[in-house]
């Protein structure tokens, strides 16, 4: 059991995924011309066994956005060029907020999407990694089930304490109280 | 006001969810079109329900695989059944004198009581195909007089034909044809099975192929080669293979209907015929009687693109000729032609437009003749095959009544020129429906935001301006006082008698316009009983478009279609059903401020996208692809209009549970077949972000998966396998809530802030988009096919799961009580909890029949249901379509703001009243009484 955790060990943690920063035309740009190439934004290592990440590095994107210009934030595949992703706007990667990249996985430990958000800053890092497995959809929760012996009896019911178990104490007490109360008259 | 709000929410929510039909609302606030589909020609037949009665039914498989038998009487259906097989293939025949009707539909055969619609008995027959079906009328010339032996030709490795004994459905003997041909047909004659086969050799062409068996011992008897090669390219060219008549005929054409060649079946003649050379031939048609004692004489209808007419032949049995009698003269227009035989006569019944008449096939003198009174519903329709029955007595036809479909998709039955019934027919196919308003309300609110888009003194001007044009309907609303005043006391509701449609005062009247597979689209008012108010074909509208799953979307006044197989959009009048060009759209276009920019999503490719801006473009800003290859197979977004009342849930103790309301919510359906996986995604749709995720395993997916949500919640169904290693399997019903925090009281790192965005940065503390979800499972008993939410006006009703349960032929409503995912687990629920009407959860829903919408109807093949607000807070308007038609209103919380019908109005008035006469009778009684006493001191 050990051993083979062991063995899986290196596969789980070895996982490191680049998020790219793309920076979408804005509304009066004509539509047909392409897209600038996307920048690399971070590199984050995660677990998946501890749900835990890092980010090993992290550039903000350059360049002079208005607060209302749109960044699509994404997963790019090397091999189709495949994107996918979410959409903020550039004011999410002023200085004053805290930013969280939530790496969303499956069961297996392979990474199908990916979020990004905004908080104040507090106390920690400035750059944050969630990593959130896809849950296991509910199930009924039944009742338990009655379950007879051969004898067609409840099993596991505790057989009935016989008339001395069960009362002994009171016995025990009259006695004492005849013994210690009765003893004074002669 | 909002206050008045909250009263009303709390009082709905403490109402117990027992919310049923009642008894005097059935068939009042309910319609129902049971509907077979379009009936195919050779499958549509008058006939007695049982031997030797009086009356007969119309039966009738349709081109869904609907068997059904109409009333001829006021066409309301006798009892129908759903057959196997794709749609359009099967066959249905019926002999003299028989209680059942045998019908052949994929690869069952089977025999149905006529009367009741009872299955007799079926006859599975594996992997083969039935391609057609014959009932034996006679045998060895006598007429058999119990149950009739069926005949079934057979496609599967190798043809086969069957047959099988009119009473139990037991193979008699079978009959395979080795040669490699292809199966087409069967004919009987009264001493010989014909089974007809096409040959198709290297070179183009099939040849036709007769081969008689034997009825008795299912031997090859003879076998001959009709040269049809130079004509018969494909299965169409060949017109008619006449069944059970005494002469069987094989009539074919070529592919420019230049010719027509018949052979009497048994002999190796051919007798060629040339039609009318005036104009070229569309279609040609050949009528004739199925009855064995009937007379050889058959009909030829001629359709040209201007014009039908017809010849009558006469066959001579003897020597084996086909001749010319007569002919009928050209129509103008579109017409068709019905066969009726009584005794040993035939009579051709003729049906345009105009007019039906009626002619014997000995002669060309006409029986009789009836002007057809010009329908609204039938305008512009042009009858497209039919069946009739007709009185003759003394040389005259004295009466007709003729069951005809019309081009435009209704079933009409005309009796002697006048309309008796007609069945929307065309209905049968919707694939697609949307709520449309009415015109007044349209108008009234496109008003209202010229008001609201000017400034103060124009707005002022127009409004008084609309108010004295307005002014102009105040006579006509006086004088409809006392007749509204009227209705109301002697409780005749005014639902029934409103004929055209117009806005009524509880807002119950509404436009549904419908969509069909077939590309027509109706608008159905859903206030007088789902009547058609118009009926549009999209071919005529849009020539070279084949339309075949139309997607409809309400905009203000019109309907925007758009199909898979289309690039563009077509805008359709949802009052007229007219086309509107898109020019004249443009002004109506919704009209944002600065700021707000539109995120358009759809599913591309497989991967649902966010785009920018209304129009799909080349560049998403968001994408989202489930993992493992699982494939989306749909997606559900929040309802536009969905309207929330209070953005909390009050506990028990009187704490707050804020919900989760976010407007952009979509849930995203999952699924991949090899690891038997349903996974449902929520999505954000502005940024894309996703919300919760959610697997199921051991799903069986080849099953529906619907889901739906609305407000702070989301629900959905699956079929756990059979095969599952769970500790229960079947129909799993889940639903999910969705709350900005698990603690009472806490609004989340949001707190009370005004507005939030999901693209623009949050200076809250904490992860701010995520909701709390909280969700139950639970058994159900059946599958559930399709899944939606009533609406209300302003949301303050409780809202009703509507589930359509396709093994039950119903519409049920789920109170949302019982599927509350707070109901507490393994124990009873706390008197705080029990307070809020939360009850402890079981792991199995019982679907009380008081829930059932449909009562006693049956509504069979819903393909979906979609519902609408009224102008009632408490009522939700219901509309499901597919096969059938349905539409009912609900009020989950019950009716709280209108008088139910037990209310008598005419007492209420009358206690007033005499209140009213006893106090003018006491009070000068108290006066003297009062005066006496100030006196008598």
């Amino acid at each position: 059991m050990l051993l083979s955790k062991l063995l899986l060990l290196p596969f789980a943690v070895a996982s490191t995924v680049t998020v790219y920063v793309h920076s979408l035309p804005g509304s009066d740009h004509s539509v047909s011309a392409p897209l600038p190439t996307p920048i690399p934004l971070a590199q984050i290592d995660y677990d998946v066994s501890t749900s835990t990440g890092t980010v090993s590095s992290y550039t903000p994107p350059t360049g002079s956005y208005n607060a209302d210009h749109l960044l699509r934030i994404g997963l790019s595949d090397s091999k189709s060029g495949h994107w996918r992703g979410v959409v903020t706007s550039a004011a999410s990667f002023a200085e004053e907020y805290k930013k969280k990249f939530t790496i969303h996985v499956d069961e297996k430990g392979e990474i199908y999407h990916i979020g990004f958000g905004t908080s104040a800053k507090g106390a920690g890092e400035e750059v944050e990694v969630e990593v959130i497995k896809r849950a296991s959809g509910p199930k009924p929760l039944l009742n338990k089930p009655v379950v007879l012996n051969a004898e067609g009896k409840l099993e596991g019911k505790e057989p009935e304490k016989t008339f001395l178990q069960k009362y002994w104490w009171m016995i025990a007490l009259f006695l004492a109280v005849q013994f210690l109360a009765g003893g004074g008259k002669e | 006001m909002r206050l008045h709000a909250r009263a009303l929410a709390l009082a709905a929510s403490l109402v117990l969810p027992c919310a049923a039909i009642f008894e005097d609302d059935a068939y009042h606030i309910d319609y129902h079109h049971a509907l077979a589909g379009l009936p195919k020609r050779d499958t549509t037949f008058f006939q007695q329900p049982f031997p030797g009665s009086k009356a007969s039914l119309i039966y009738t498989l349709s081109q869904k695989q609907i068997l059904a038998a109409v009333n001829p009487k006021d066409g309301a259906i006798v009892w129908r059944q759903s057959l196997s097989g794709p749609p359009g293939t099967g066959m249905l025949r019926s002999g003299e004198e028989q209680d059942t009707v045998i019908s052949a539909a994929g690869n069952s055969i089977a025999a149905w009581s006529a009367a009741d619609g009872r299955l007799v008995w079926e006859n599975t027959m594996g992997g083969a195909t039935a391609e057609d079906l014959e009932l034996l009328e006679q045998e060895d010339g006598m007429a058999n007089a119990d149950s009739k032996d069926a005949v079934v030709l057979l496609s599967g490795s190798s043809p086969e034909v069957q047959r099988l004994d009119g009473k139990t459905g037991r193979a008699k003997w079978t009959y395979t044809d080795s040669s490699g041909d292809t199966p087409f047909q069967l004919s009987t004659s009264p001493t010989t099975i014909f089974y007809i086969s096409l040959h198709t050799p290297m070179l183009g062409g099939s040849k036709i192929k007769v081969t008689s068996l034997s009825p008795i011992t299912g031997k090859k008897l003879d076998q001959y080669t009709l040269s049809s090669e130079g004509e018969v390219q494909s299965r169409e060219h060949i017109l008619f293979t006449g069944a059970n008549t005494a002469a069987p005929l094989l009539a074919w054409t070529d592919k420019l209907n230049k010719v027509l060649k018949v052979n009497i079946i048994g002999t190796k003649g051919v007798s060629t015929f040339a039609p009318p050379s005036n104009e070229p031939v569309q279609e040609i048609v050949l009528h004739a009687s199925n009855r064995v004692t009937s007379l050889p004489h058959f009909l030829v209808e001629w359709q040209t693109a201007t014009g039908h007419s017809a010849d009558v032949f006469h066959v001579d049995l003897k020597k084996a000729t086909i001749a010319k009698a007569y002919s009928l003269p050209v129509l103008a227009g579109k017409g068709t032609f019905t066969t009726t035989s009584s005794d040993a006569n035939v009579y051709f019944t003729r049906v345009t437009p105009d007019e039906i008449s009626v002619v014997s096939s000995s002669s060309h003198g006409i029986l009789g003749r009836w002007p057809v009174k010009a329908q609204s519903s039938l305008a512009a329709a042009h009858p497209v095959h039919g069946v009739s029955e007709v009185v003759v007595k003394s040389g005259s036809a004295s009466a007709v009544r003729s069951a005809i479909l019309y081009s435009n998709g209704q079933f009409a039955l005309i009796r002697n020129g006048e309309l008796a019934w007609e069945r929307p027919e065309f209905l049968a196919d919707a694939v697609s429906a949307a709520w449309a308003e009415l015109p007044e309300e349209e108008t009234l609110a496109h008003e209202l935001e010229v008001e609201g888009h000017s400034n103060i003194i124009s707005a002022y001007i127009h409004r008084v301006k609309r108010h004295i044009r307005d002014l102009e309907y105040f006579p006509a609303w006086l004088q409809s006082i006392p007749n509204r005043l009227l209705g109301n006391l002697f409780g005749n509701s005014q639902d029934d008698t409103i004929g055209d449609i117009q806005r009524d005062t509880f807002g119950f009247h509404k436009l549904v316009v419908v969509a069909t597979s077939s590309g027509r689209m109706a608008g159905l008012d859903v206030g007088s009983k789902g009547k058609a108010v118009w009926n549009i074909d999209l071919d005529q509208v849009a020539p070279d478009v084949a339309f075949t799953r139309p997607s409809l979307k309400t905009a203000h006044g019109y309907i925007e279609v758009k199909d898979r197989g289309f690039e563009g959009t077509l805008f359709i009048n949802s009052t007229t059903g007219a086309l509107i060009s898109s020019k004249d759209i443009e002004a109506h276009e919704p009209s944002l401020s600065e700021a707000q920019r539109l995120i358009a999503f759809d599913l591309v490719d497989g991967e649902l996208k966010g785009f920018l801006g209304a129009e799909l473009t080349l560049d998403p800003v968001w994408t989202f692809t489930p993992p493992n290859g699982e494939k989306i197979i749909g997606f559900t977004p929040r309802p536009i209009k969905d309207p929330v009342a209070s953005i909390g849930k009050v506990l028990g103790d009187r704490r707050v549970l804020y919900k989760y309301i976010n407007p952009n919510l979509v849930l995203v359906t999952a699924a991949l077949e090899s690891t038997r996986t349903a996974s449902f995604y929520l999505l954000d749709s502005s940024s894309g972000q996703l919300l919760h995720a959610i697997s199921h395993h051991d799903v069986d997916v080849t099953r529906p998966i619907p889901s739906t949500i609305s407000e702070n919640w989301f629900s959905y169904s699956l079929t756990i396998d059979s095969a599952a290693d769970s500790t229960s399997r079947g129909y799993q019903l889940v639903v999910a809530e969705l709350f900005e925090s698990a603690i009472p009281d806490d609004r989340g790192p949001l707190g009370a802030s005004e507005n939030s965005s999901t693209l623009q940065p949050s200076s809250a503390m904490g992860d701010v988009a995520m909701p709390y979800v909280l969700s139950q499972t639970y058994h159900i008993v059946e599958e559930i096919s399709h899944m939606t939410v009533t609406q209300t006006k302003q949301g303050i009703t409780t809202r009703e799961l509507l589930v359509t349960l396709p093994s039950s032929n119903a519409i049920v409503g789920i109170p949302r009580s019982i599927i509350d995912p707070r109901r507490p687990v393994g124990r009873d629920p706390t008197a705080l909890e029990a307070s809020e009407g939360l009850t402890k959860y079981t792991p199995f829903i019982f679907i009380d029949p008081k829930w059932h919408l449909n009562h006693k109807y049956e509504v069979m093949g819903i393909e979906g249901v979609i519902t609408s607000e009224s102008g009632l807070e408490s009522t939700s308007l219901v509309f499901a379509f597919g096969l059938d038609v349905f539409g009912t209103r609900v009020a989950p919380s019950f009716a709280f703001d209108v008088l139910g019908k037990g209310f008598n109005k005419i007492q209420m008035l009358l206690t007033v009243v005499a209140l009213f006469v006893g106090v003018l009778f006491v009070a000068p009684l108290v006066r003297r009484k009062q005066i006496n006493a100030l006196w008598t001191i």
